[in-house]
């Protein structure tokens, strides 16, 4: 923020008159008492200003060249695209202006009044977040009226704030804390009762301590335009108004979470981190999320050995400032279920702890002892690439080529790119203003919300009632749906076009739970440009307008063979995104959904020099690797025939099929599925213990750091694998991370360059034909409980609570 | 120290004598969240009657189809009357529905105005005029005659069902002070009334609360006889006669704003004046006192037909802040 930079300013000694008074009078600085406005003239911007530097990474970008415009803050002057705030003109200027409701994701509310400053010629002090700047503005954000605006309104804020910081869980992070040692008073006038706010409920995750709430309404607006679950409100008036949902409601969102972020006081804080540490005590660790195919930016709090918070990193192209609750909550679940040490199932059936010596000699005995064909080897959805490489390289040494990743099915396509990443890119979706989803889903609340949005739609159709021709006239009272689909289909037919219509399909694809961020970038895109959303997949909910078009393969069919009024639509778009979902990889007639997604690309012209749309939301942080990496099994009925299978935190594989007599060794961090049918536990480290290399669903290379120390005797997956590979006869060429990076060098030279991302090469055109018929069956949904996906968040005890309270039917 | 043992003592002293220790006010009949009752809950069904769903549709007439949304207070209101005075939860979600916006945007609309109520008021709800003037003429006393008659506390409904007391801020009866207004919703939302009741006296209100439960409606306006509407006692005391023509002179400007004469308005007031009978001239009236008032005619300065400030004579050297007639006629 910069905080302490203004309060190092503020705090330095002032020429203050020798005091002769024994008693100040309980009133505002004595240099404050009668501020005179600033009005003489400033000396021409001169050189010997010091440069100043934008605040927190704040990026000037003028669209166009001819409206940039000059203001001067504090004498300096700047450039600054016009449309620009008063407030941004001085963070580009390097000035930081105390603010509790402005936030630069959010609409602007302007009801704090924290951020007055003095404007030349203006007669009052002007909330510099809600005024434009405008051609040769004179700000003064330092002068004795902009001091005397900012300790009033402190000390307003501060009547009805308790005065309980050591009790507050915000302590040492809070903005209101912060900004009354910069710029309040050191007394206040106010000598009544503070008023009490009851508390409000909103679920597991946020705890409300409403008395402290000054009203800024980030909450609402966060929750209105950004989770899009439109529950919190501002209630009643004048000093009884509250923050609150009225009815007893929790909040419902994926992203509940951020509320707590952006709580500029202690009103909304972390629930299950509540009265645990504080924020000094803890150290910060810059890391990602392996929780799902984002690969959020997060930074991992810790104290000592323990996890004690996660909380978002600012990363424009991933997940701006947010992260989901999955991302946010999931860390108890890496201190419970743990696996300390290696293990041998005994004849009886329970686990006998061993060492790594005994165990790796048992593995590498099995191992050596069944044919290399029925040797199989699955990589978890958590794993990083270079346990993957390790995996994949050890399993082949041993004869056999069917290695996996789970998630990408039983016969992946690696060798294009394109038919696996988010060709746009998570920031790209921004460009869009169609998007066709297929089978990628929302958390299946009710359908009550999309009766809601079409009524939306039914007042913007009645707008456009006259340039309806009679047969979409019908469709409209068929079905309310088809009312939305004959909107879009006339939009051609209409004099006047929406402005910037972009449309996205997803396909099988629910971004709200598979990927939440993603979700929210759409969000985004829908609100700021009106895009047009359509969906192929199981009934889902949306937290945006959205038609669903139909559930199965048959709809896609006809889209494909232009039957379907929506190719319209998608051959008017200017950018059109097609957002497939993952879960589509397990179908057996995955390739001709792809061969039908990738026609209604060629139709559309969504692929195009300057434009891909063409998308796949992959499921796990893993899955994106893996087929960089090349993990593709030989062939798709390897597990039936297995007898040593290993299993690299592979929790979700279906080993129903796998034959009694298989040996099968789990290494992972958790107790989770994998391990009922293990005969032998590697215990490994977690994402939060190990540096890793992840590939998100964008195809952008990002690396964990470890955070905290690993449990037990857990090493790290390639690590032991390596071991094992000493003990198997079959060593592997590297000893440590580096040389493990340069042996996937030579494979996915992608993968070392971190925090950028490589945009696939070649388009999905060079495919051959494709024979296989598509079956009828419905898409089913990909992920069924947005809280509980791996072996991490199952074993969280507050993604359980989650689950129960927040996903009742 | 001495100095804070002394503030502490006076604060101490002040809130002794403080005599309602009352936190907050609550204007409103409610709390700012919802507590499920058995009659209001948001399981319950709530439905626009068949008249109000006319009605519906005629208030939504009035805007544009895509903003819907501004008919929140008209449909709010519509549905108070239609319950009985007062907003169950059900029926804000009805109106949500009808606006197609999310419940908590009505739920804000109808917590922050004080006269939606959102608990149960009685068929005459009778709200009291608590502000200054009202309060200076006794309007605590009415209040009081109110409950004590009713037997209930504020905002409490009476066992029948007929009365509820609340408050209510300036109605903009002031003249007729103290006064209180009756929200009648006996008869639905057809035969809604909100009918004031000025002059009252502690006696007076007593016996409209007896006449309004035996079904009568008793006339409402100043219960002062011997007043007609806000007029004074025994009749008008003044206006008697015709309205008189507009005076021969008018007032251009007052004080020192007239536009042509900053500069010379500065030392001293002065009213600049044109006249009826002759518009092209300006004059000067210096108003050495500092008010207005009647004015002997040689005071006033002829400025002549065009004056400009170029012309005008400079008074920032005192003594003479009236200017000689002859400096002003030497003019061309």
């Amino acid at each position: 923020m910069g905080l302490g930079l203004l309060a190092s300013r503020l705090i330095r000694p002032q020429k203050t008159a020798a005091r002769t008074l024994l008693l100040r009078s309980i009133v505002t600085k004595p240099e404050l008492q009668s501020p005179e406005p600033a009005t003489a003239p400033q000396p021409d911007p001169t050189p010997d200003l010091p440069p100043r530097t934008p605040l927190a990474g704040a990026r000037v970008h003028f669209p166009n060249p001819e409206d940039a415009i000059e203001v001067f803050v504090d004498g300096y002057p700047v450039k600054i695209p016009k449309g620009m705030t008063v407030l941004q003109a001085c963070e580009v200027a390097g000035v930081d202006i105390p603010r509790f409701c402005y936030h630069s994701r959010l609409s602007i509310a302007g009801n704090c009044r924290m951020c007055l400053v003095e404007v030349e010629k203006s007669p009052k002090p002007v909330a510099s977040c809600a005024m434009p700047a405008l051609p040769g503005m004179k700000i003064k954000t330092d002068t004795p009226v902009a001091k005397k605006a900012r300790e009033g309104v402190m000390e307003f804020l501060l009547m009805n704030h308790p005065l309980d910081c050591p009790i507050c869980d915000q302590g040492g992070e809070c903005d209101l804390q912060d900004q009354s040692m910069a710029f309040g008073s050191d007394r206040g006038r106010f000598t009544e009762v503070k008023r009490s706010v009851v508390d409000k409920n909103l679920g597991p995750l946020v705890k409300t301590v409403m008395t402290r709430c000054i009203q800024c309404t980030r909450c609402v607006r966060f929750a209105t335009e950004v989770a899009g679950v439109q529950d919190l409100g501002m209630l009643g008036r004048g000093s009884g108004e509250e923050i609150g949902t009225y009815v007893e409601k929790l909040m419902t969102s994926e992203l509940s979470g951020n509320v707590i972020d952006i709580c500029p006081v202690g009103a909304l804080t972390s629930k299950p981190f509540a009265f645990k540490a504080r924020n000094w005590e803890l150290k910060g660790t810059e890391t990602i999320d392996v929780t799902d195919a984002v690969g959020s930016n997060i930074r991992i709090d810790s104290r000592g050995p323990e996890v004690m918070r996660i909380t978002p990193r600012l990363n424009e192209d991933i997940n701006e400032e947010w992260i989901s609750d999955k991302t946010r909550f999931c860390y108890d679940g890496l201190k419970r279920q743990r696996l300390n040490d290696p293990m041998i199932r005994s004849s009886d059936g329970r686990f006998k702890i061993v060492s790594w010596h005994d165990v790796l000699a048992v593995v590498a005995e099995i191992a050596l002892q069944v044919k290399p064909e029925e040797i199989v080897g699955i990589a978890g959805k958590l794993s990083d690439a270079e346990s993957m490489m390790a995996l994949k390289d050890f399993i082949n040494k041993m004869g056999s080529n069917n290695v996996w990743c789970e998630g990408n099915g039983p016969s992946p396509n690696a060798d294009l790119r394109s038919g696996y990443i988010m060709n746009s890119g998570i920031s790209g979706l921004e460009n869009a203003d169609v998007f066709l989803l297929v089978g990628t889903e929302v958390i299946q609340l009710t359908f009550l919300i999309c009766l809601g949005w079409n009524a939306w739609i039914i007042a913007v159709m009645s707008f456009t009632f006259c340039y309806f021709f009679a047969y979409e006239l019908v469709c409209c009272f068929y079905d309310v749906l088809n009312l939305f689909f004959a909107f879009m289909f006339c939009t051609p037919f209409c004099t006047f076009s929406l402005p910037l219509c972009l449309i996205f399909c997803l396909m099988k694809c629910q971004p709200r739970v598979e990927a939440a961020m993603v979700n929210a970038r759409i969000r985004k895109t829908v609100r700021g440009s009106n895009a047009k959303v359509a969906y192929i997949g199981p009934p889902a909910d949306f937290n945006y307008d959205c038609e669903h078009l139909g559930t199965g393969p048959e709809t896609l069919t006809e889209i494909a063979e232009g039957r379907h009024p929506f190719c319209s639509t998608i051959s008017n778009a200017k950018n059109p995104a097609i957002i497939v979902g993952a879960g589509l990889f397990e179908r057996s007639d995955k390739d001709a959904v792809f061969s039908a997604v990738e026609t209604i690309a060629k139709n559309g012209n969504v692929v195009r020099p300057d434009w891909n749309g063409f998308n796949v939301l992959l499921l796990n942080a893993a899955q994106a690797a893996a087929l960089d990496l090349g993990l593709v099994p030989e062939s798709s009925q390897s597990i039936e025939s297995a007898k040593f299978v290993y299993l690299m935190g592979a929790d979700d594989v279906d080993l129903e099929k796998l034959p009694n007599d298989a040996f099968v060794v789990y290494q992972g961090h958790h107790g989770d599925r994998g391990v009922y049918r293990a005969n032998v536990i590697l215990p490994a480290s977690a994402f939060s213990e190990k540096e890793g290399t992840y590939e998100n669903t964008e195809g952008c290379t990002q690396q964990t750091l470890p955070a905290v120390p690993t449990v037990g005797d857990a090493r790290d997956d390639w690590k032991i694998i390596r071991a094992l590979s000493e003990v198997a006869g079959v060593r592997l060429p590297y000893d440590t991370v580096g040389a493990v990076r340069s042996r996937i060098k030579t494979v996915a030279p992608n993968l070392l360059s971190v925090d950028e991302r490589e945009p696939a090469t070649f388009w999905a055109s060079l495919k051959p034909e494709v024979t296989q018929k598509m079956s009828s069956a419905p898409f089913d949904p990909a992920i069924k409980n947005f809280y509980m996906t791996d072996s991490i968040t199952r074993a969280s005890k507050i993604m359980a609570q989650c689950s129960a309270l927040l996903l009742k039917k | 120290m001495l100095a804070r043992l002394a503030a502490t003592r006076l604060l101490e002293i002040r809130q002794a004598l403080r005599l309602t220790p009352q936190a907050s006010r609550s204007l409103s009949t409610a709390l700012n969240y919802h507590i499920d009752t058995a009659d209001n809950n948001p399981d319950l069904t709530w439905e626009f009657s068949a008249a109000n769903k006319e009605k519906v549709k005629e208030i939504l007439s009035h805007y544009p189809s895509n903003y819907k949304q501004s008919a929140v207070i008209p449909l709010l209101d519509l549905a108070q009357q239609q319950h009985g005075g007062w907003l169950p939860v059900s029926a804000m979600n009805a109106v949500a529905k009808v606006i197609e916006v999310a419940p908590i945007r009505v739920y804000e609309v109808a917590t922050f105005y004080s006269m939606f109520n959102r608990s149960p008021v009685g068929k005459y709800h009778l709200l009291v005029c608590g502000t200054t003037p009202c309060m200076i003429r006794g309007s605590r006393e009415i209040e009081d005659a109110l409950l004590k008659h009713l037997g209930v506390k504020r905002n409490e409904v009476t066992k029948d069902g007929l009365f509820s007391v609340g408050e209510m801020e300036c109605m903009g009866c002031c003249v007729n002070a103290p006064m209180i207004t009756v929200a009648d919703y006996s008869n639905g939302s057809e035969g809604y009334t909100y009918n004031y009741y000025e002059d009252l006296s502690p006696k007076r209100v007593v016996e409209i609360v007896e006449m309004l439960r035996k079904g009568e409606k008793p006339p409402h306006g100043t219960q002062n006889p011997k007043r007609i509407r806000c007029g004074p006692e025994g009749g008008n005391t003044t206006l008697h006669g015709e309205p008189k023509p507009p005076p021969s002179v008018r007032i251009f400007s007052h004080w020192n704003q007239s536009p042509l004469f900053q500069d010379f308005c500065l030392c001293s007031p002065q009213v600049h004046m044109r006249t009826w009978d002759k518009p092209d001239k300006h004059f000067l009236i210096p108003l050495e006192d500092g008010c207005i008032g009647s004015r002997p005619i040689s005071k006033i300065v002829d400025l002549g037909t065009s004056p400009t400030r170029k012309v005008l004579p400079s008074f920032s050297t005192s003594p003479p802040l009236i200017p000689k007639e002859e400096s002003i006629s030497s003019e061309p």
